[in-house]
Formats: C-alpha cells, sequence, structure tokens
C-alpha cells in the first residue's frame, strides 16, 4: 500500500506554525513581490478569496475582513519542507512529490494496521511541527491522490482515508468524475465526455484497447489499471535531486523600461540559477530568457517574448552565462514597454564532468571550474543577506538592484537565521 | 547497426570514497596515536536529539533564572517530546508564547516561574493553553556578548 502525504494549505500553515494565535483566522500568502494570492487558510476561502487572485483586487476584501497577509518566506517553507520529508522516512520509503507533498510506501505494515499507521503519521507531523496533513492510503499512487482528496474534502474523515479494499475503491469510482482524476487534463476531459465517459467507473467500464485509443495510448491503459487497484507506477525514491532544467523568474518592485535594468535582472536570476545547477554538478547546453509587461494591467500595452540560446559547449559558469543570457535579451528587448518580469531558465543538462569540448572552444574550462568552486565556497561560508543574494556576485547583476522583490509582509526566517529565531518575552 | 556495448570514460558510479589520513610518515618511531583516528566531536549531535522537531528561540525577560535560562539566552525546543509534570516548556497562553515550568498538583495544573518576583499562574479549563515544545537545553553566552544588555 501507498499513502500520500499532503500538507494542508502549506504556506499559510509555516506561518502559523510560528504564530499559533492566526489558527482559526484568515490568512493569506502572496506570490513573489507581492503579486497574487498562493495560499489560503480556509477561513479565508470561506470569505471568497480566490487561489491566484491579485492582491488589489481582493485588497478591499482583506481589509474588511481583516484578513492577515504574508509575502512569501520560501526559506521557512523550504525548511519546514525538509523536515516534513524527514520525519516521513521515519514510516517507510519517501517519494518527495512536491514542497508540500509525498509518497511513503507502507507495503511493510500488514492490512489491519494500516489505518492506525497513517493516523500516527498525521499525528507525529502535527506534533513535530504543528502543521495539518491529510493522508490517503491505497494500492496505487492514483489510488493513493484519491483518497488524499477524499480525505480533505470530507471531514468526517478526520484527515485520513484508505481505499484499501476493491468494495471501496469501486464505490469511489462511480463518484469520481474524470476531470478530477490525476493526470486527466481539462482537454481531454472533454474527449472523454463526448464519448459518455464521465466518472472514473466509466474509464475502467471501457476495455483497454478503447483507453489505448482515446486516452494517450500506453499513459492511458497504465492510468486506468492504477484506478483499478493495479500499480503501474513505482515509487520513485532515490534521494536524486537533479533537475531536469533550473528556473529563476521574478517580478520587480517597480516597473523597468530601460535594457541596462533587465541586463542587471537577468544577470541576477543567471546567477542563481548557475549556482544550483553547480549545486547539482551539471552543465547547461541551453539558455531561455525571457520579459514580459503586467499582464494584469489594462491599459498599458503588452509585450512579451522569450528566446533560448544554444550553447556551443555546455557551461555551469556564471560569467559565460550571463553573456549568453544578456545576447538572448538583447535580441527580445523592445523599447517603450514598461516591464514587469523577466526570468532565466537552463536546460539541456549533462553531468559537469563529461561536458563535450568542441574544437574552437578557447575557453579555459579548467580555470573556470576552480573559479566557480571558489565563489561558490566563499559565498556558502559567508552567506547570504536578506534577499538570498550573495557576499560576492557578478558586478553585471547591478548594486543597488532597485528593482528588485518588495516583500513588505515577510516573516522572519525563523528556523535558518540566527538573527530571525522565534523571540519570546518570558 | 547495433549498440553492444556504451563506454564512459569518467563513470560516476564506479567512483570509491577513500579515506584521508594526513598525518606525516616521519621516519622514525611511528606515531602512536595513528590507528586511534578518529571523527570530531559534533555539539549538534549532543544538543539536538531530533533535528526534524528541534527549533532555536530566543528568549528575553528573567522569569526562569533560578532555572538558568537568563534574558537574551538561546532555548533548545524539542516539539516531539509529550510535556510532563517538571518539564520546562514554551507554552501558549491566551495567544501568547511563555516559557515555565509544568507544575501538577493532583489534577491542577500550574505554570511556575523560577523567580520569587513571578506568581504562580494556574490553568483552567476555560483559559486558551498549549504547549508548543518541551525545553531541552539553554545555550548562555559567558564570554563576549555582542548583544547590548
Amino acid at each position: 500500500m501507498i499513502a500520500l502525504i499532503d500538507c494542508n494549505n502549506f504556506f499559510v500553515s509555516c506561518e502559523r506554525v510560528f504564530e499559533p494565535w492566526l489558527n482559526g483566522k484568515p490568512v493569506v500568502v502572496l506570490s513573489n513581490n507581492d503579486g497574487c494570492i498562493i495560499s489560503r487558510s480556509q477561513e479565508a476561502k470561506d470569505l471568497g478569496i480566490k487561489m491566484g487572485e491579485p492582491l488589489f483586487q481582493a485588497k478591499p476584501l482583506i481589509e474588511r475582513e481583516g484578513i492577515r497577509v504574508f509575502s512569501s518566506n520560501f526559506m521557512l517553507y523550504g525548511d519546514m519542507s525538509r523536515r516534513v520529508m524527514q520525519i516521513l522516512k521515519m514510516f517507510g520509503e519517501v517519494e518527495v512529490y512536491s514542497i508540500d507533498e509525498a509518497f511513503v510506501n507502507l507495503d511493510h505494515i500488514p492490512a489491519a494496521k494500516l489505518e492506525e499507521q497513517a493516523r500516527t503519521i498525521r499525528e507525529t507531523i502535527g506534533q513535530y511541527l504543528n502543521l495539518p496533513v491529510c493522508v490517503g492510503v491505497a494500492p496505487t499512487k492514483t489510488l493513493a491522490k484519491v483518497a488524499n482528496h477524499l480525505a480533505k474534502k470530507n471531514a468526517a474523515y478526520n484527515g485520513v482515508a484508505l481505499l484499501d479494499t476493491p468494495e471501496k475503491q469501486a464505490a469511489t469510482r462511480r463518484h469520481l468524475a474524470v476531470e478530477n482524476i490525476w493526470g486527466i487534463g481539462r482537454r481531454y476531459a472533454i474527449k472523454l465526455h463526448q464519448h459518455q465517459v464521465y466518472t472514473a467507473a466509466d474509464l475502467v467500464d471501457r476495455s483497454a484497447a478503447w483507453v489505448y485509443k482515446h486516452l494517450g495510448g500506453v499513459v492511458g491503459v497504465r492510468l486506468r489499471q492504477e484506478l483499478l487497484g493495479n500499480p503501474c507506477q513505482e515509487l520513485d525514491i532515490t534521494e536524486d535531486i537533479t533537475r531536469k532544467n533550473i528556473a529563476c523568474t521574478r517580478s520587480f518592485s517597480r516597473y523597468i523600461t530601460t535594457l541596462d535594468e533587465l541586463q542587471e535582472a537577468v544577470a541576477t536570476y543567471t546567477t542563481r540559477a548557475a549556482e544550483k545547477l553547480r549545486g547539482q554538478c551539471s552543465a547547461a547546453k541551453a539558455i531561455s530568457v525571457f520579459i514580459r509587461t503586467n499582464k494584469f494591467s489594462v491599459q498599458a500595452p503588452q509585450y512579451h517574448r522569450a528566446t533560448t540560446i544554444c550553447l556551443p559547449v555546455a557551461s555551469a559558469d556564471t560569467g559565460e552565462l550571463i553573456r549568453y543570457a544578456w545576447q538572448g535579451l538583447r535580441q527580445i528587448f523592445q523599447n517603450g514597454y514598461s516591464y514587469k518580469k523577466a526570468g532565466v531558465i537552463l536546460s539541456e543538462f549533462t553531468p559537469e564532468n563529461q561536458v563535450q569540448t568542441n574544437l574552437f572552444d578557447t575557453t579555459d574550462r579548467d580555470k573556470s571550474k576552480k573559479l566557480m568552486a571558489a565563489l561558490d565556497k566563499l559565498n556558502l561560508k559567508m552567506g547570504k543577506n536578506e534577499w538570498a543574494e550573495n557576499m560576492i556576485s557578478y558586478a553585471a547583476g547591478g548594486i543597488e538592484k532597485n528593482w528588485k522583490m518588495t516583500l513588505s509582509q515577510k516573516s522572519p526566517r525563523y528556523s535558518t537565521h540566527w538573527k530571525e529565531i522565534l523571540k519570546v518575552k518570558i | 547497426m547495433q549498440i553492444l556495448a556504451t563506454y564512459s570514460p569518467t563513470s560516476l558510479t564506479n567512483s570509491v570514497a577513500v579515506q584521508l589520513y594526513e598525518h606525516q610518515v616521519p621516519a622514525g618511531f611511528p606515531s602512536p596515536a595513528a590507528d586511534f583516528t578518529e571523527r570530531t566531536l559534533d555539539l549538534n549531535e549532543f544538543i539536538v536529539k531530533r533535528p526534524s522537531a528541534t527549533f532555536f528561540v530566543e528568549v528575553s525577560g528573567d522569569s526562569m533564572q533560578n532555572a538558568g535560562i537568563y534574558n537574551k539566552d538561546i532555548i533548545v525546543v524539542d516539539k516531539s517530546l509529550r510535556a510532563v509534570h517538571g518539564n520546562i516548556v514554551l507554552a501558549l497562553v491566551q495567544g501568547e508564547f511563555t516559557v515555565k515550568r509544568l507544575h501538577y498538583v493532583g489534577e491542577r495544573l500550574f505554570l511556575r516561574p523560577e523567580n520569587e518576583k513571578y506568581q504562580l499562574l494556574e490553568i483552567t479549563s476555560e483559559m486558551d493553553f498549549v504547549v508548543w515544545g518541551v525545553v531541552i537545553h539553554v545555550l548562555h553566552k559567558l564570554y563576549g556578548h555582542d548583544r547590548a544588555d
């Protein structure tokens, strides 16, 4: 059996750990740069705050109802997530699925003890971290997702739902709309509706051949099997956190109109992305850059453009990557617009020590590697400042950075910075 | 054409970690300590029992000074422990954090300060009370205060 553990309203819950008096009160967390609402407490949901709603739209409601607003504090959320995963490892092999979700293998637990174990997981995370979670238990990942959803939506389950018998699974399938199945997108759902397939039960009633034809081939057939309780996806328990691409994108605190300032921003984001790249011992062969105006602004002329540059030789050198990022930026930059956001995405990775050089390569790769290693070591030792910026950085990133994020309501990094730990008057 | 085997000159999976003993080898009397090379002591290991449930908190005030917790000390709080009579806890009382000793008298629960200047506080059922975590260590700086006290 597989358990899916999902933290409820994770970012809001993290804030409440250190401000427990906010339990039971409406709270929201904003995206980077205080743009949109990305996490809502149940009380905020009940008041009608929508997921992804821009702050300025929700402002009247927030003020009227006295909803507490936080800027995003990803250092805190990241650390709390790491702790959750560490706790889950006490219970079985873990596949970390996202910052607030993980699968745990419960094959070693006898059937009669499953519910007790699921409750223990939930209580342990509650006791150790004050984070509320829901647990769904089922023989397959797809059904574990469904079970978790049941636990979340139905208070009577008290946070734990099991789909451990064929009877329970069949009953659930009859009420499960295809658009709510993990892995079925909106477009596929519309297609299925055209064939009178509305629920998971309708779907498994069709033959495997029918599903193969109408639902993405072998992927669809596996999904059908998983819904029937036959595991097709194993847990990915590798500790390897190597990513396939690394993105660093942010909104600016104010509009940027000049190429100079955009270059600073892009250089800063490239620096951050390159650091992560070296952190996983990869080198990138492609770099994408995008810029865009404020899509929420009604009057302003809109412009967004992206470009991807293929490097002749895969690189993890910040300086080199900045050069290519700028080259891309100059291609897409248009004068006369007010830019609100930019981003850099690195992709096409190869392991750092297997980079294919080419004949015309004039860069001293060994020297660059040593320089980067020294830079990373120094920055790691000196720590980052409040903006998660390095002590030693490229001048290309700009010195003043007055376009950087506004995080006007950010809570302290309680668990990762000595100067910001919880302070209590006794 | 068919690929029969692939060869990678620098395969990651074949790397073997080898411990480097950095002591010098003099040509003479061998170092009797060489066989006793050991790891160094880690303070974290001593202070933090369960890292995933441990938090550091800075306190201010003198209500716990007889228990050795002074103004501006840092306390180590373990949330995995269930608080029992006699434990010093970080608790939430009526929406405010405090650090006190848990003290049961029969069924009655008190929060006991460790300073005669302060009163015993009884926790009654209508009060909003929850233990946030158990205090397991206090870090008290003796030398080189960089804070203005």
